[in-house]
């Protein structure tokens, strides 16, 4: 373990390096790069004491949050309910699947259209992309269940509700911890995205502004703190599946 | 007594033809055939999770028509919910059915376990056990609902030659103790001969090779014997 | 060259985050060239552990292995080859090549000379070549398990090293098996180290039983058969055979009752 951090430090040291000396020489491409040093110092001196840098942070975090969240409440029900009900599966289904293939972008204009406010029309597109991958997951899931697990239960004496209380439902657990890894990884994805494109805060929109405004330091700053965000969202995630799934040592 | 008469099922292709057989109280019969021969779809009927298409099958003159509590099939793959813990494997049976209270199915469970000596195993997860012990928690699964009827489907079939030996005394060890009627399903000659009271032969093809085998590998005894001592 | 090997003091102890476990301790036998030794004992005794060592994928942590007196590097080397439980053959090779991979690869014989070889090596291995062309997954697993014996003898090793081979087979295509082991062995005369967990198997095989203990692996006992060469399928009813099992299955069982019991978990 030691010895990877050493690399691992020596391989950061050697990025650094490189990114300072292509940014000093004015190599091809990096006319405009601000070098390390330059954005340490302006994160240092702008940013950090900045109410608003930090603002961007909870805006996209808000968004990210309520989108995930939102699409895990109602996907994994969802994926549920096809995967158990016949009917409702026969019914549903197809419409998923048509709806599904869109990429979560190509819903922005719509998304404006219809919802009162730019908030809500990012929380949704927030939304959409998870939202498909975790019903899809469940789904599969559920059908994919083991026979023998869903049997023995039954020669013990289990009535379908108690089935799937405590077999159906754990048994889904795994899908829904690798949807929850998928579905954040995409949600950062399109929050992203869409604040460029639609609003006028987050994460997303100070890299924008620094691009607008041909500051090189705010589109660095921002790509790093997106890139960090995304990190500390997966160690969230992450964390929570190991709750989840306390057989997983 | 469990009698079967007539089974008959067809998947693509046909599996079973008008098959009877017998189970007699109390006794540990053998079911043997190849690989393919449609000895888990039997079993799986027995069960009550599979309907024949023609054929009964009854236990005590009631017809089996679903899954029940009075029957328990092991399965080839272990069936242990991954997500429980052993005790909670182990005392689903009567939680589910409402049979006990928490306390008191606990209580069972937790002699059931230690009577198969994994005790000290009951927090672990089945994915951390050894094939052997995983084996041994299924039988516990299943004896803490008293059924009448056990049905092994190549229970052993998985484990390695010191742990499948082992495994095959706890049973025979187990059922000495409670003589509870027991059907065993395998597709080896030598697991047959050692778990059986009676060995029921489900196909004649299967039975003329294994004479062969009978014939090449035994008989010659006598003359190596004889010969080289 | 013959294939001398020597097990001295050989102990074990992984140290994975603190919690130390002792896999071997104190192993200590001969092997002389061209003899066939198999190692038995329950799961986790540490048979693979030392299998490992001796191939080089593993470091010990006190006591020698040598190899026709010249010490053992902790790097896999072509003069030791191993054959796994589970198939390594390369899915995208044909048997011929897959069996010629190794001496092409280290350039020890022409292809022409290399292919020659490879096909009456497979000849022998029960008429393997009329496959040669075939991709592994086109083979029963008895026959890829014989390809995989054919391509570690290809490459002239001093010491062939078989981890359970046959584990997972059927008690036909076993017993098929060993007597193309038998032949194989016969024919080219390679000291062989053979692990398993079935005594039957070791002693039919096998010019020397080592039992080992449960964790920590210690030698329990060594049993000399002197069942004589070629071994055939009679000898297993014969009172020399059931007397070197009386004589093994004792120490044996209690060695597998007293893994069964603390739980060792079998190797997939």
């Amino acid at each position: 373990m030691k010895h990877l951090n050493w690399r691992g430090a020596v391989s950061i040291a050697g990025f650094i390096l490189l990114w300072t000396l292509l940014a000093r020489l004015k190599a091809p491409g990096f006319a405009e790069i601000p070098d390390p040093a330059a954005v340490g110092r302006a994160f240092w001196d702008k940013y950090l004491p900045s109410a608003a840098y930090w603002r961007s942070w909870a805006v996209s975090f808000e968004r990210v949050g309520y989108g995930f969240l939102a699409s895990q409440l109602l996907g994994i029900p969802l994926g549920l309910l096809l995967g158990t009900r016949r009917l409702f599966h026969d019914v549903v289904y197809p419409v998923v699947e048509l709806l599904r293939p869109i990429p979560p972008l190509a819903w922005v204009p719509l998304s404006i259209l219809f919802w009162p406010t730019a908030e809500l029309s990012i929380v949704f597109i927030t939304f959409i992309g998870p939202f498909f991958i975790i019903v899809i997951n469940v789904h599969d899931a559920v059908r994919g269940a083991r026979k023998e697990h869903l049997w023995l239960a039954r020669s013990l004496g289990a009535s379908p509700s108690y089935i799937f209380r405590r077999i159906i439902l754990p048994s889904v657990i795994p899908a829904v911890a690798v949807g929850m890894t998928l579905g954040i990884a995409v949600a950062w994805n399109v929050v992203i995205a869409a604040e460029m494109i639609a609003s006028d805060a987050g994460l997303g929109r100070l890299t924008w502004e620094g691009y607008v405004s041909h500051t090189g330091t705010t589109v660095l700053i921002g790509m790093i703190s997106i890139g960090l965000a995304g990190y500390l969202s997966t160690l969230l995630v992450t964390y929570a599946e190991k709750r989840m799934m306390p057989w997983q040592r | 007594m469990v009698t079967v008469s007539g089974l008959s099922k067809r998947y693509s292709k046909e599996v079973l033809k008008d098959l009877s057989f017998e189970l007699e109280e109390g006794a540990l019969t053998v079911l043997m055939g190849p690989s393919g021969c449609g000895k888990t779809t039997v079993a799986c009927m027995l069960a009550g999770y599979i309907a024949p298409d023609a054929g009964t099958l009854a236990i005590d003159g009631r017809p089996i028509t679903a899954a029940g509590p009075d029957r328990l099939m092991v399965f080839q793959e272990t069936a242990l919910w991954y997500w429980m813990t052993v005790l909670d494997n182990v005392m689903f049976g009567p939680r589910a059915s409402g049979a006990m209270s928490a306390g008191e199915a606990r209580e069972k469970a937790l002699g059931l376990l230690r009577k198969f000596g994994l005790h000290e195993f009951r927090d672990k997860y089945p994915g951390q056990l050894s094939g052997g012990m995983r084996r041994r928690v299924e039988l516990a699964q299943a004896m803490i609902n008293n059924p009448r009827l056990m049905i092994l489907d190549e229970p052993f079939r998985g484990l390695d030659v010191m742990t499948r030996g082992l495994m095959q005394e706890y049973y025979l060890d187990l059922f000495a103790e409670s003589r509870r009627t027991t059907l065993f399903i395998t597709s080896e000659l030598e697991e047959a001969l050692v778990m059986g009271e009676r060995v029921l032969v489900m196909d004649e093809r299967y039975l003329e090779l294994k004479r062969q085998l009978m014939a090449t590998l035994y008989l010659p005894e006598h003359r190596v014997d004889g010969g080289s001592a | 060259m013959s294939g001398a090997l020597s097990i001295r003091g050989v102990s074990k102890t992984y140290d994975p985050e603190g919690a130390s476990v002792e896999a071997l301790r104190e192993c200590s036998f001969e092997v002389r060239a061209e003899e066939f030794v198999a190692i038995v004992g329950p799961s986790g005794c540490g048979k693979t552990t030392l299998l490992n060592a001796i191939a080089g994928f593993d470091t010990v942590s006190a006591g020698e292995i040598s190899l026709d007196g010249r010490l053992l590097a902790a790097r896999p080397g072509p003069d030791r080859v191993v054959v796994f439980q589970h198939g390594a053959l390369f899915p995208w090779k044909t048997v011929l090549e897959n069996v010629t991979y190794g001496p092409l690869k280290q350039r020890a014989l022409s292809r022409p000379a290399a292919e020659a070889k490879a096909l009456e090596f497979l000849r022998a291995s029960g008429g393997l070549d009329t496959v040669a062309a075939s991709y592994p997954a086109q083979l029963s697993s008895g026959m890829q398990r014989r390809v995989e014996i054919v391509r570690a003898l290809m490459n002239d090793p001093r010491l062939l090293l078989l981890d359970e081979p046959f584990r997972a087979m059927d008690g036909f295509s076993k017993a098929t098996m060993h007597q193309h082991l038998l032949d194989l062995h016969r024919r080219y005369r390679k000291t062989v180290v053979f692990i398993t967990h079935d005594l039957d198997e070791a002693i039919y095989l096998a010019d020397t039983v080592v039992v080992m203990t449960t964790r920590p692996g210690t030698v329990k006992q060594i049993i000399r058969v002197n069942l004589e060469r070629p071994r055939v399928p009679q000898m297993l009813y014969s009172r020399e055979y059931a007397e070197l099992k009386k004589s093994a299955a004792e120490s044996v069982h209690e060695e597998a009752r007293r893994a069964f019991e603390r739980g060792e978990k079998e190797q997939a």
